[in-house]
């Protein structure tokens, strides 16, 4: 659990903060879902956060754990 | 570190050949700086990857190579978290924080703290500010003259003086232009020296397998353990790093507030943060920590024998030849430079703006500014000069630090609450800067007794990470308190200034109601026209519509050429309709022409802003 709870709290805390952006956005339509490239940003966002997920994920779940010696 | 200079002839030369070339980079950039917006913002017309590269220079300082190449060496692949939860606060800086700075016209954070709270709390954070930007000057200098000790057996004032010297001399001529020209190329040139040792371990290795294989098992997590060792926590790295200083250097480093005002526009932010932030960073992560693993690999195959400390150039060293390896040492030097030299400028724009118009000369035009601005970047310097020696002493180092830690959270906590919560009072802003100050200066006197509790069991050797979360709950809970019993300012006063009125700053920003239909971009020729009123265009229907825009909307028109990245363009208003057919001119007044370089029958890129 000590490698997991790492990963619950940066992604824990830093979706709340990426909650509070988008919401900050969101009030007074700034950010504004009807038009393509605000929605585009919130994909963006919404990626990055799964990219880095998923890179936090693999080098904690496989990587150390990838055959010695062989070329992964 | 190394006890004996490991630099060659051939390394000194490439070493004085990139100052040189650094050096009259900066200085032929010099011509584009005319007035203080030029010399703060580089006239707010850079293109976005223009802007994350400087970024990314700026961020990885003179010390990261090594300090993250130790930590690499130590504990393996999580020497990286810090550089990997900076995507978390993009959301705020880019749909809060810079349209608010940016459209309100915003120079500097103590201005930010007049406008949205009092003058009490601009001076207590112009005080801090100032205290805080000039030491890490020092600190800079000091980090750089000991690595050129370490490495080329120069004195350690010399070093820093003969950075001092060059990094004033660029920023004093070419302000925010030469900045983010020379950060360019030393962001690039960092990044190839890194990824390029990393490159060169793995080819040494015979593969990613083979180099892979050579770390221990506890080298290839991403996170360190949860809570421990103390001294490389996750807990303690993520409320420091994570939450403290990567929330101050996105809200409150004045540097980078300079470095966002020189976009050409906001929109072009989020391009920047994504180059930036998710493709940049990592790769700065991997240059700055490989060092460290490459070295380990070499020590568990028996080839190298080395601390954690002098990794870095060690690694570099067994794997570079002669002159490569002084290239390696130009990253270095390029590292403090492109941190040095933003710390500089904004030490300048927070004088000129918060202590020398307000108190000493509130109406002078904008050349006198200038020339205090310029005055003010050499003072900056020799001022981080002057603290070389005194931060030899590891008491006033020490102290630094202190103050530092005890300042971070309280002043980003109060941007932080000031941006997101309208019912936030400038009382209890200004209770949450002094009073959360002065409770994480306490915690220095009773650490068991404050921070201990929050610690998770790691004690007194995690305080100095655990620290910052006492200081972001103890101002958070302060500044929430005290909002709940004081009184709000009128909702009119903070429009443009809060979280949910960014409309309203885009609307005082333009003068009138922003039009944001997506349009394109539209090339067109330029035509000089001494007759036009300056900052006032004349593009026909056709090309308006391309762009979806009207009269009296904000146009920006740039070199068609992207490499220039927007130091040949200019922002100009939409003026009435064309009245001859051709679709393909834009008729601009000759100050404008002047102001972008552009040319009669200039074929440049039009496009609307707002």
């Amino acid at each position: 659990m000590s490698r997991i709870w790492p990963i619950i709290c940066q992604f824990g805390i830093g979706g709340v903060l990426c909650a509070i952006g988008i919401i900050c956005g969101l009030r007074g339509r700034y950010f504004d879902m009807k038009l393509p490239r605000d929605r585009r940003f919130l994909a963006v966002v919404i990626l990055g956060f799964i990219v880095l997920l998923a890179l936090a994920a693999i080098f904690t779940f496989l990587a150390p754990y990838w055959p010695q010696g062989a070329t992964p | 570190m190394i006890a004996q200079a490991i630099g060659g002839k051939l390394d000194y030369a490439v070493m004085i050949t990139y100052f040189v070339a650094v050096l009259g980079f900066g200085l032929c950039f010099g011509r584009y700086t005319k007035s203080t917006k030029d010399f703060f913002f580089g006239g707010q017309r850079f293109a976005w990857w223009l802007i994350a590269f400087s970024c990314i220079a700026t961020v990885v300082g003179s010390y990261s190579f090594i300090k993250y190449s130790a930590a690499g060496f130590t504990y393996g692949v999580s020497s990286t978290q810090t550089y990997f939860n900076d995507w978390f606060w993009v959301p705020l800086l880019v749909l809060v924080w810079i349209p608010i700075i940016y459209y309100r016209r915003i120079q500097s954070i103590p201005e930010y703290m007049e406008a949205r709270f009092d003058k009490p709390t601009r001076v207590a954070a112009t005080v801090i500010i100032l205290i805080y930007i000039v030491g890490y000057i020092g600190i800079n200098l000091i980090t750089l003259g000991k690595t050129l000790h370490t490495l080329l057996g120069w004195n350690i004032m010399t070093g820093a003086a003969v950075t001092a010297v060059a990094v004033a001399l660029y920023v004093y001529i070419g302000g925010q232009t030469a900045i983010i020209m020379t950060d360019l190329a030393q962001g690039i040139i960092l990044l190839i020296a890194g990824m390029g040792l990393f490159a060169a371990g793995i080819y040494h290795f015979g593969g990613f397998g083979d180099f892979w294989a050579l770390l221990p098992q506890s080298h290839k997590y991403a996170f360190s353990d949860f809570a421990g060792p103390p001294e490389f926590s996750f807990v303690g790295i993520y409320v420091q790093d994570a939450l403290a200083n990567t929330g101050a250097l996105m809200l409150m480093h004045q540097g980078f507030i300079m470095r966002f005002l020189s976009l050409k526009s906001v929109h072009d932010s989020r391009r920047m943060v994504v180059a930036w932030i998710l493709i940049l960073t990592p790769l700065a992560a991997v240059a700055t920590s490989c060092g460290g693993w490459i070295a380990k690999a070499l020590v568990n195959s028996g080839e190298l024998e080395t601390s954690p400390g002098d990794s870095f150039v060690k690694a570099a060293n067994f794997l570079f030849a002669p002159g490569i390896f002084g290239f390696i040492l130009a990253a270095l030097t390029a590292a403090l430079m492109s941190t040095a030299d933003s710390l500089i400028n904004a030490v300048s724009a927070v004088f000129v703006n918060d202590i020398w118009k307000p108190y000493f000369k509130r109406d002078a035009d904008d050349k006198h500014y200038l020339l205090v601005a310029r005055i003010t970047s050499l003072a900056a310097a020799a001022l981080g000069l002057a603290l070389v020696p005194i931060f030899m002493k590891d008491t006033i180092y020490g102290a630094h630090g202190m103050f530092t830690a005890a300042v971070t959270p309280p002043v980003l906590v109060a941007i932080f609450l000031g941006i997101t919560w309208r019912r936030y009072t400038p009382v209890a802003a200004f209770v949450t800067i002094v009073g959360g100050a002065v409770l994480v200066a306490a915690s220095f006197i009773w650490p068991d007794a404050l921070i201990g509790p929050l610690d998770f069991g790691m004690g007194p050797g995690s305080h100095k990470f655990m620290r910052a979360l006492f200081g972001l709950l103890a101002s958070g809970a302060l500044g929430v308190f005290v909002s709940f019993v004081t009184k709000p300012k009128p909702a009119e006063q903070i429009k443009g200034l809060v979280a949910g009125t960014q409309l309203d700053a885009m609307r005082q920003f333009k003068g009138a109601e922003p039009n944001r239909r997506p349009g394109s971009k539209a090339k067109v020729i330029v035509h000089i026209d001494p007759a036009l009123t300056e900052g006032v265009a004349i593009v026909c229907r056709g090309t308006l519509d391309a762009m979806a825009a009207e009269p009296g909307d904000l146009l920006y028109a740039a070199h068609a050429s992207w490499y220039y990245g927007g130091l040949r363009s200019v922002h100009v208003k939409a003026g009435p309709l064309a009245a001859d057919p051709e679709d393909s001119i834009i008729r601009m007044h000759p100050a404008d022409a002047e102001t972008a370089r552009f040319s009669q029958n200039q074929r440049v890129v039009l496009e609307k802003i707002m």
